[in-house]
């Protein structure tokens, strides 16, 4: 159960990093603007 | 003659000026009103800005700390998935392996429950989010249980003795 967990997480975050980037660009582009 | 074109013309003159100062009281409450209210739109909408700009940077803030959270963790998960193969006989260093694996979600807990995130991220960075976070909660929870339940049970008692003993008996857990 906690492996299996553990994998899960794994699999579900790779894309995590760049969609974290990609969303701190889209608010430092919102704050420019505001 | 004189005399009534004086009393005309002086008729005149207050009524006009009565007439006069009703309209300009009238135009000046207008104004004031005008501008006052203008003057508050004004105020309401700078004072929405200052809150944008304040939200924006919060939000800049989570995300940032949540990038390092994140990629800390994806760091660590192969290092807790993989499974020491020398453990597989011995159950009891096998238990003691599971509880130390470190199933940190410290930041997660605070932050998703204040109810802020999803005023402030966007809905597919959240739902990948919430993934993320609820299997490691899942997981922590059975790491919970799995201890629990070891340490509750009477096999719990033989397996500190095995410690004790220096793991030279083969018990079952």
């Amino acid at each position: 159960m906690m492996l299996s967990g553990l994998k899960q997480a794994l699999e579900s975050g790779r894309d995590l990093p760049d969609k974290l980037d990609l969303e701190i660009r889209r608010l430092k582009v919102e704050l420019r603007k505001a | 003659m004189n005399n009534s074109f004086c009393s005309d013309f002086s008729a005149n003159f207050f009524a006009d000026l009565l007439a006069g100062l009703i309209v300009a009281v009238i135009v000046a409450l207008w104004l004031n009103l005008w501008v006052g209210k203008r003057l508050s739109e004004l105020a309401g909408s700078e004072q929405r800005k200052v809150e944008k700009r304040a939200d924006l940077e919060k939000a800049i803030h989570y995300v940032e700390v949540l990038k390092i959270d994140v990629n800390g963790l994806l760091e660590a998960l192969p290092h807790m998935i993989e499974w020491p193969r020398d453990l597989v006989d011995e159950p009891f260093r096998k238990l003691e392996w599971v509880r130390q694996v470190g199933i940190h979600t410290s930041l997660w807990d605070i932050l998703q429950p204040s109810g802020e995130l999803p005023k402030l991220l966007d809905p597919d960075l959240l739902g990948t989010l919430t993934g993320f976070y609820g299997h490691l909660v899942y997981a922590r929870r059975a790491q919970n249980f799995v201890t629990a339940s070891h340490l509750a049970s009477p096999s719990s008692v033989a397996a500190t003795q095995l410690r004790r003993s220096g793991g030279r008996q083969n018990t079952q857990i």
